[in-house]
């Protein structure tokens, strides 16, 4: 028999050693070859999804990537562990180092390639099946086509991995003793160690972080992410076991029922894989935060729809009057185009003034008549209002500004205003979204004249805009790609692009269509939300696997724990309570630190939306969710951990 | 009726060829008895311990510990029969080596969730008897083994068995330390009348038994009882199991 033959046949009779790292290796490359087919699908790339849709593909691959790197040298070193046995006998019958390396790199190698082409052909399969979901949510025709430049990057990419991961094992074997390897994991451990101030750093560094995340500002964001890291990664090396040891001397705890058993195992549990704990704690976080924002993206986009009570808004262009082209009346179209369809409508036409104020900012500034007509349309407050006097209208889709809501009066930031009209005391306040996200100013006509005729020596623009109610399409209803009002914003925007390519025309004003606006925003993100669900269950499968490889690592181990126990008087329902409480622990305490991370983060990107859009409700629903299939995992890990331990129990 | 009472036991392991392990096995241990068994490897007296242990079922036969039969329990009601019940030491001391010598010792008393100043109170006069104070709040690997057996012995009397179960306890050890364990367990034996039953194949162990019983084939062979000098009863050990041994020399001429 040669050697090679030897490593062959070694695989093909021990194939229930190799299966889980040959499984977890070929599901790696299923997910990301099934990721590329989707990247690299002709139908996608000539989508114009924008720039940073398309970025974020290219990120999401990468990270893809990088996981199942992690992934399979991680169940690589599980793998190698539990043959720890057969290399110390190979060693003691005399097989040189040179020839162990040599057998090591033959079987990854081999398992390497086998993987890929399964991984492959299973994600194939599994591809055409997410081409289908991913036409259901993005209204595109996905169909199959010959992924070639998927498979050429897969292999590439997951053939070098192997070749790399293979030199690195017999680097990670070398280290070992013989007598060491023979023994296997069987040794004692010695308890985990943990130094009382690296504890205590973690401690402040997570009170730090949240104190320093309210106090807001780019700098202290990035040192609150920095005592973050710092503080999770202690916890888990360092304060877990502080926390443990103080549980044991609390002997009225410890010293109770099953707890003995499971608290001490679980110091030991957590402190042999901190580090894949902490990765564990990041990458959920960083999957709910990616879900909790694109999630609120979308509500805020649904928000610019169904708060904006006008269908169509037009704002004019200050138009050279001397021009020889073809003027176009935007209005005229849209106004034919609505009667050929017969739905009535109302038109409201603003005048605005952009001023700018202490504190605020620019404001617009309208006329009261020309608010009370929208008023009465739209069964907004009337206010009666003296000169000097103003209802401010705040945009609800506008950013939350705090600053806002105590303003008693609205002082000009301009002199010749402020000489002329002082300033403007607030009479009342009513937030609403009546021209899009901007904030508007009602002053009565007299004190608007004044204003006007006080700016007249400056450059001022009066912005003309009208504003067209169509009380029959205002049912808050979203609309989809079949909705009428869809239809026909499309349509003109379509008419208005071949407007501008012709040079022999020109347009007096620009239209806009709410419902245009938001189907083709809510394409981008359905688009995010898409690859972010995608990313978020591979993120959470790895994480399951790695808790799964965790547990089977220790599995040997824990029978003979168990097996001892049981022989004592352990019931086999002490020892599910028992296994299952350490096992909870293991999967819900990086979980439960992402989560408090997620809202953080979530917390300090919430100013940037709209009162309306709450990003820790939409990061609570990503924790949920995240948790609800994590749970699902548990559920399963858990049930085929408990059946291999209910062997041993006598 | 004794403490352990043993009636026709036989045990059959079914597998491609099946193998009578022990053959209709009756034997009585009376309350507070200190009882040896003895025999080659292959005997059947490691399965008889098991049986007696709870963690092997008989093929047929019956045993009765304390009047109850624990092979007709449920899997819980038993699990909690071996614990409030039978004590268990081990040859390789079986000690968990996550936790300190004084949790191990405690343990039964906590799976009971007895009461901290019960347990204090019972770890401080067992670990007084057996001499292991000084070691209790250290690791597993940190003791020598004679050390780690006395903890076991601790462990396995903590909690006042009717019957303690001994599978080769020196077997692991050296003739020093196996001297001093075996000193304990008679003490233990002595002072608390701990019915002992004692599987092993170390002669001087045997000897401090009270009463030795030989297995051979699955089957019971003989027995002696100690009178006065334990070296004398050591002499009729060794004499017996080169007895024993000169019978199964006897018996290979024919084989070859």
């Amino acid at each position: 028999m040669r050697f090679r033959q030897f490593a062959f046949n070694n695989i093909r009779r021990n194939t229930f050693t190799y299966i889980a790292y040959f499984l977890s290796s070929s599901f790696a490359v299923m997910t990301f070859f099934t990721y590329l087919v989707f990247v690299f699908h002709p139908d996608i790339s000539e989508t114009p999804i924008g720039l940073p849709a398309s970025y974020g593909m290219k990120v999401a691959a990468v990270i893809t990537f990088i996981f199942s790197f992690l992934f399979v040298l991680y169940s690589i070193s599980a793998f190698l562990r539990a043959r720890l046995k057969e290399f110390g006998i190979l060693t003691l019958l005399g097989a040189p180092r040179k020839q162990l390396n040599y057998l090591i790199f033959l079987e990854n190698m081999f398992i390497g390639t086998i993987s890929v082409i399964t991984g492959m052909f299973c994600g194939l399969l599994f591809s055409k099946l997410f081409l289908l979901f991913g036409e259901n949510v993005l209204d595109l025709k996905l169909p199959m086509y010959v992924p070639m430049n998927a498979i050429k990057i897969t292999i590439a990419a997951f053939m070098g991995l192997f070749l790399i991961l293979s030199f690195m094992t017999t680097i990670f074997i070398r280290q070992r003793k013989a007598l060491e390897m023979v023994q296997g994991a069987n040794k004692p451990k010695k308890e985990p160690r943990a130094s009382i101030w690296l504890a205590l750093l973690s401690v402040v560094s997570l009170i730090l972080t949240p104190i320093l995340v309210l106090q807001g500002g780019i700098i202290n964001l990035l040192l609150a992410l920095l005592f973050d890291m710092i503080g999770i990664y202690f916890f888990f090396t360092q304060l877990f076991v502080v926390i443990i040891r103080l549980l044991k001397k609390n002997r009225r705890y410890s010293w109770y029922g099953l707890n003995l058993l499971w608290v001490t195992e679980l110091a030991y549990k957590m402190k042999d894989s901190s580090r894949m704990f902490f990765m564990i704690t990041i990458v959920a976080t960083m999957a709910c935060t990616t879900a909790g924002s694109v999630l609120a993206i979308q509500r805020y986009i649904e928000y610019t729809y169904t708060e904006n009570p006008f269908a169509y808004t037009i704002h004019y262009y200050d138009l050279d009057a001397k021009t020889n082209k073809k003027i176009i009346h935007v209005a005229e179209k849209l106004e034919q185009t609505l009667k050929k369809e017969g739905i009535p409508y109302q038109k409201f036409r603003l005048h605005t003034v952009d001023i700018r104020f202490q504190y605020v900012g620019y404001l617009s500034l309208i006329r009261q008549s020309e608010y009370q007509e929208i008023a009465n349309a739209l069964s907004c407050p009337n206010i009666s209002l003296q000169d000097r006097e103003a209802l401010f209208i705040p945009s609800n889709l506008a950013p939350i500004n705090e600053s806002i809501d105590n303003l008693t009066h609205l002082t000009f930031v301009n002199q010749k205003l402020s000489d002329k009209v002082e300033r403007l005391k607030i009479k009342h306040q009513y937030p609403k979204a009546l021209l899009q996200r901007e904030n508007l100013v009602v002053v009565n006509d007299h004190t608007y004249d004044q204003i006007i005729e006080a700016l007249a020596t400056d450059p001022y623009t009066l912005n003309q805009i009208d504003q067209y109610l169509l009380s029959k399409w205002n049912d808050q209803v979203l609309p989809d790609i079949h909705s009428p009002e869809v239809k026909m914003g499309r349509d003109l925007a379509n008419w208005e692009e071949t407007l501008y390519d012709n040079d022999k025309v020109t347009v007096d004003g620009y239209l806009m269509s709410r419902a245009e606006d938001y189907y083709s925003f809510k394409q981008v993100t359905s688009l995010a939300i898409f690859i972010g669900t995608f990313i978020i269950a591979i993120f959470s499968i790895f994480i399951a696997s790695f808790l799964y490889f965790k547990l089977f690592i220790d599995l040997q181990h824990d029978q003979r724990y168990y097996h001892e126990l049981s022989k004592m008087g352990l019931s086999y329902k002490e020892m599910r309570r028992a296994a299952t409480k350490q096992m909870a622990l293991l999967f819900y305490i990086p979980l439960f630190f992402s989560g408090i991370q997620t809202l953080v983060a979530l917390s300090a990107l919430n100013p940037l939306f709209p009162v309306a859009t709450s990003t820790i409700a939409t990061g609570l629903w990503a924790i949920g969710i995240f948790t609800a299939i994590q749970t699902v995992y548990f559920f399963i890990v858990r049930s085929r951990y408990l059946a291999q331990l209910k062997k041993v129990m006598v | 009726m004794g403490m352990l009472e043993i009636q026709k036991l036989s045990k059959i392991y079914n597998g491609k060829v099946s193998t009578r392990a022990l053959n209709n096995i009756d034997l009585t241990i009376e309350q507070g008895e200190f009882v040896g068994i003895m025999g080659a490897s292959g005997s059947g007296k490691t399965t008889l311990l098991n049986m007696v242990s709870t963690i092997d079922t008989p093929s047929s036969g019956k045993i009765l510990i304390n009047n109850q039969n624990p092979h007709q329990m449920k899997k819980n009601q038993l699990a909690q029969f071996r614990r409030r019940q039978l004590g268990f030491v081990f040859q390789d001391f079986n000690l968990l080596d996550t936790l300190t010598i004084a949790e191990n010792i405690v343990l039964p008393l906590t799976l009971e969730k007895k009461s901290l100043r019960e347990m204090d109170q019972k770890l401080k006069a067992v670990a007084e008897k057996l001499g292991i104070v000084e070691i209790l709040n250290k690791r597993t690997y940190e003791v020598s083994g004679g050390q780690r057996q006395r903890a076991a012995i601790a462990r396995a009397t903590i909690h006042s068995p009717v019957l303690l179960l001994a599978d080769e306890p020196t077997g692991a050890l050296d003739s020093k330390s196996s001297r001093n364990v075996m000193e304990m367990m008679e003490k233990i034996n002595q002072t608390d009348g701990t019915t002992t039953m004692l599987v092993t194949h170390d002669p001087l162990a045997a000897s401090y038994c009270h009463r030795v019983v030989f297995i051979k084939d699955g089957e019971l062979y003989n027995e002696i009882h100690r009178g006065q000098n334990r070296q004398d009863f050591f002499q009729e050990i060794i004499d017996m199991l080169s007895f024993l041994g000169g019978n199964a020399h006897e018996l290979s001429s024919v084989r070859v």
